[in-house]
């Protein structure tokens, strides 16, 4: 592999606005491949396929529909799918969908393919351009942008050990909150 | 063989953003919408409605073709032409008319739902070229905050808001800009990364709340207590002095006075805050510190206390010296809508005995009226019955009117208790200027696609309207009918507007937005500030606690925007709404659901003496015990419990006042 590509998550800086979802259905319809998780009060995550080091759908697949770029992206190949759904079972962040074609009658498993069928090689996918607060990112992992310390891990997220995600996140920072005085009788 | 083109577009609704953006155009349709990166303030970024665009104009919900409603509020639509919709107008009209030599019992209602400057003001202008009319007047989303302002400042100029990117410190009180202003966000995140530090002031820990440096949580109506209780502490300590209050500003020793006498104990109190909030907030307005840039929001005016808090909290930046700081200033509300020159309304003088009605009393004061009472009400831009408070009233007075016309792109609950209902195009399929009531961009909507159906632009359809009443009757109307889309773009960008945006022509904007670079000549600049109120300063016109008849009902409800909709419009919207706030929620603190026997996931009822609504139960342990939130949505919105009926005086000022509703709530029987 020359580069694994990925993508960034600056998680202090989103604010849950479902842009990245909305310009994902608006390129690719719906379902779309991007999802936010609420996750506890403090703050939310904008997820889609992590294009794993250590793929679960890739082998799980009796058809071998799955392959892994050279830049670390992983496509399906749709005319192997037969719509068995065994990838979707497998993959530990659900960010497989199995879209069914009314026009064919068949069920295809897809997915997060950094928007390389709609786009330019080494234009931003769709999520990332509509990112409007700078959390969402992409590039190769091994070398992240600015001078930020990147973390593999998440608190209260999923564990990357498995398939390793080509995800890296920033933690949140501490921050002050000074709630209201007496919380009994303030209306 | 398909083609595709890209067109300029621009978001029309009532948002900060006012974004521009680049609109794929295959085969006649729009199919993509992306941002515009020649916008300055949304740089090429779209929010999560924005980029479902495509969907909203292909909605099959739109109306597409003049329809009329037989029998009344039968729910029964029938297909009509123009010419039968507008034969049925004109009918009312001429009879009103004849019966009492004016125009006045004909009445429009509009605000709003499209913000172009030539879709906005096209109705406006056919009315007033009909001579006296009614109409409606006010603003009922920040108006009361603005007339507050501008008494304390004597005018309004703002910055523009890419200067946050500059700020050492930013203080939101009582907005939401990671809901409701998402392409501010990437300004403050700016200041952020070069070490400025975000505090957000909200009763309810939002979204921007979360993303702060520091949050404070104050009671409902805690801002203009908790901006005052800072200024005292800043007194106490010697960092800002009486004698220049006194001295340097009008009322400033009634200020002083009122404020002295203002106790510790009231302050804390009504508040809400922790003390060491209002100490955290007294070392960031200290006036030896960095400059503060002030944000204040509209949801802190929407109550009896909004112009106290307002004028507040712009006091503490002005006797703090952080208003007028190089790199301070105070946000609010940057006028421009009402500065440009609104030619299609504008251009038709405003005739004597006009009668002009405020939003938040509307159906009760146009129900009242006489020689002559209202016969006929043109709605446009505007959805009430989902919206207004009065509702019962609304409905009740709709009933009893000759003819109700709504002009829209949906079905609204509005439309669906009018006579006749008139197809409006949506901004692909028109021409139109826009500006925003925060950033200083100016931007052209160029029509993309025709319209669909029989759709017609609001301009289109004053047009044509005019021309029919004219063919009836010579001179009936004064409507510059004789005016297409690309005249009126002309006229608008007149030399003032050149001069301000640096333009020759409407025509510079295709290549993209511009940028005001000079005020307009007659904007109204900073005057000596004016802390006198009434009796004293404006401290001593605190509100008094509410003497509505739901006053002692056990929860206060607030109801800011949802994220995924502007009021009542998107709701449904295919690709976006069941993003987020799929369900209505209501979101309750766990000890306050447990003491009504709610759980959550329950179906509750939340009720006063105006109405119920419905909602799933939701809980959230950082909620103030007392206070619950709830999205104003369409289905069931929050208007229900809103009613004006009951205040002994009005308020200052003219937003509505949603954010006084006080409800009690329950599990609804057999929801379990």
């Amino acid at each position: 592999m020359i580069e694994q590509k990925g993508f960034f998550f600056r998680t202090d800086r989103c604010a849950a606005c479902y842009a990245c979802v909305s310009a994902c259905r608006s390129e690719h319809g719906l379902p779309g491949y991007r999802r936010v998780e609420t996750s506890g009060y403090e703050h939310s995550v904008s997820l889609s396929c992590g294009h794993c080091e250590a793929p679960e759908c890739m082998r799980v697949c009796p058809r071998n529909a799955f392959s892994k770029r050279r830049d670390g992206i992983i496509v399906i190949d749709e005319d192997r799918c037969d719509g068995c759904g065994d990838c979707r079972q497998a993959c530990p962040y659900a960010a497989v969908q199995l879209v069914f074609n009314p026009q064919t009658q068949e069920h295809k498993a897809m997915k997060c393919e950094f928007c390389l069928r709609t786009r330019p090689q080494e234009s931003a996918p769709a999520c990332v351009e509509a990112c409007c607060t700078g959390a969402l990112d992409w590039g190769p992992v091994g070398t992240p942008p600015g001078l930020d310390r990147w973390e593999m891990r998440l608190d209260g997220m999923f564990t990357p050990d498995f398939t390793k995600p080509a995800l890296r996140f920033q933690v949140p920072k501490a921050k002050e909150r000074y709630w209201a005085a007496d919380n009994s009788r303030l209306i | 063989m398909s083609t595709t083109h890209t067109v300029r577009n621009v978001c029309p609704r009532n948002c900060f953003s006012t974004c521009s953006l680049l609109t794929e155009v295959k085969d006649g349709r729009p199919v993509r919408v992306k941002g515009d990166p020649r916008h300055g303030f949304n740089r090429g970024k779209l929010c999560a409605k924005g980029y479902a665009y495509p969907a909203y104009d292909a909605d099959e919900n739109r109306l597409l073709y003049p329809l009329r409603q037989y029998p009344r509020h039968s729910g029964r639509f029938h297909r009509i032409t123009w010419e039968e919709a507008f034969a049925d107008i004109a009918a009312q009209l001429f009879a009103s008319f004849d019966r009492w030599g004016t125009n006045k019992a004909a009445a429009y209602h509009a605000f709003s739902g499209n913000l172009g400057i030539l879709q906005n003001n096209a109705l406006k202008g056919l009315f007033r070229g009909l001579g006296a009319h009614t109409a409606v007047t006010g603003n009922p989303c920040l108006g009361t905050g603005r007339e507050a302002l501008r008494k304390q400042q004597g005018g309004e100029v703002t910055e523009p808001p890419e200067r946050m990117a500059e700020a050492r410190a930013v203080v939101i009180w009582g907005a939401n800009p990671a809901v409701t202003n998402i392409h501010q966000m990437k300004f403050i995140h700016a200041a952020r990364d070069r070490g400025g530090e975000l505090a957000v002031i909200d009763p309810v820990f939002t979204e921007s709340a979360k993303a702060a440096d520091v949050y404070v949580q104050l009671a409902p109506d805690g801002d203009g207590w908790a901006a005052a209780a800072v200024i005292k502490l800043l007194i106490e300590q010697g960092a800002v002095d009486e004698a220049a209050i006194e001295a340097g500003i009008d009322g400033g020793d009634e200020f002083v006075r009122d404020l002295r006498a203002l106790s510790w104990q009231t302050l804390m109190h009504r508040s809400g805050a922790e003390a060491g909030a209002i100490a955290h907030l007294a070392k960031l307005y200290h006036p030896a510190e960095q400059p503060v840039m002030t944000w204040i929001g509209y949801g802190l005016q929407r109550s009896r206390a909004g112009a106290f808090a307002v004028r507040a909290i712009d006091a503490l930046a002005v006797v703090t010296g952080h208003r007028h700081m190089p790199g301070g200033t105070v946000y609010y509300f940057h006028p421009e809508q009402l500065n440009v020159p609104n030619q299609p309304a504008s251009l038709h003088p405003l005739a004597d005995g006009v009668r002009e009605i405020d939003f938040r009393t509307f159906a009760k004061e146009a129900a009242a009226l006489a020689d002559p009472p209202v016969e006929m009400l043109w709605l446009f831009s505007r959805n009430p019955l989902a919206q207004d408070g009065d509702r019962t009233v609304w409905k009740e007075w709709l009933r009893s009117l000759n003819l109700v016309v709504t002009s829209d792109l949906m079905m609204t609950e509005t439309a669906a208790c009018s006579d006749i209902i008139l197809p409006a195009t949506t901004m692909f399929e028109h021409h139109d200027l826009h500006v925003s009531y925060w950033n200083h961009w100016l931007s052209l909507n160029e029509t993309a696609a025709s319209p669909r159906g029989e759709a017609r632009s609001e301009l289109a359809t004053a047009a044509s309207f005019s021309r029919y009443l004219n063919a009836a009757r010579p001179g009936f109307s004064r409507f510059r009918d004789d005016l297409s889309e690309t005249d009126w773009l002309e006229l608008e960008i007149d030399a003032e507007m050149q001069r301000c945006y640096g333009i020759r022509s409407w025509q510079d904007l295709r290549r993209g937005p511009v940028q005001r670079q000079e005020p307009h000549a007659g904007e109204r600049l900073f005057r000596r500030p004016d802390f006198s109120g009434k009796n004293g300063s404006f401290l001593a016109e605190r509100p008094s606690r509410t003497t509505n008849q739901d006053r002692s009902r056990n929860f206060r409800l607030l109801s800011p925007q949802s994220l995924l909709r502007i009021h009542s419009q998107f709701a449904g919207l295919k690709g976006v709404s069941d993003l987020a706030e799929a369900r209505a929620y209501v979101y309750i603190h766990p000890a306050d659901a447990a003491d009504h026997g709610v759980n959550a996931g329950d179906t509750v009822l939340l009720y006063n003496s105006s109405g119920e609504i419905e909602r799933t139960a939701a809980l959230n342990a950082a909620l103030i015990r007392g206070v619950l939130v709830t999205s104003q949505r369409t289905e069931d919105a929050v208007n229900q419990l809103a009613n004006t009926a009951d205040e002994e005086a009005a308020p200052a000022g003219t937003s509505s006042d949603f954010f006084e509703i006080r409800c009690d709530l329950c599990a609804k029987e057999g929801s379990r």
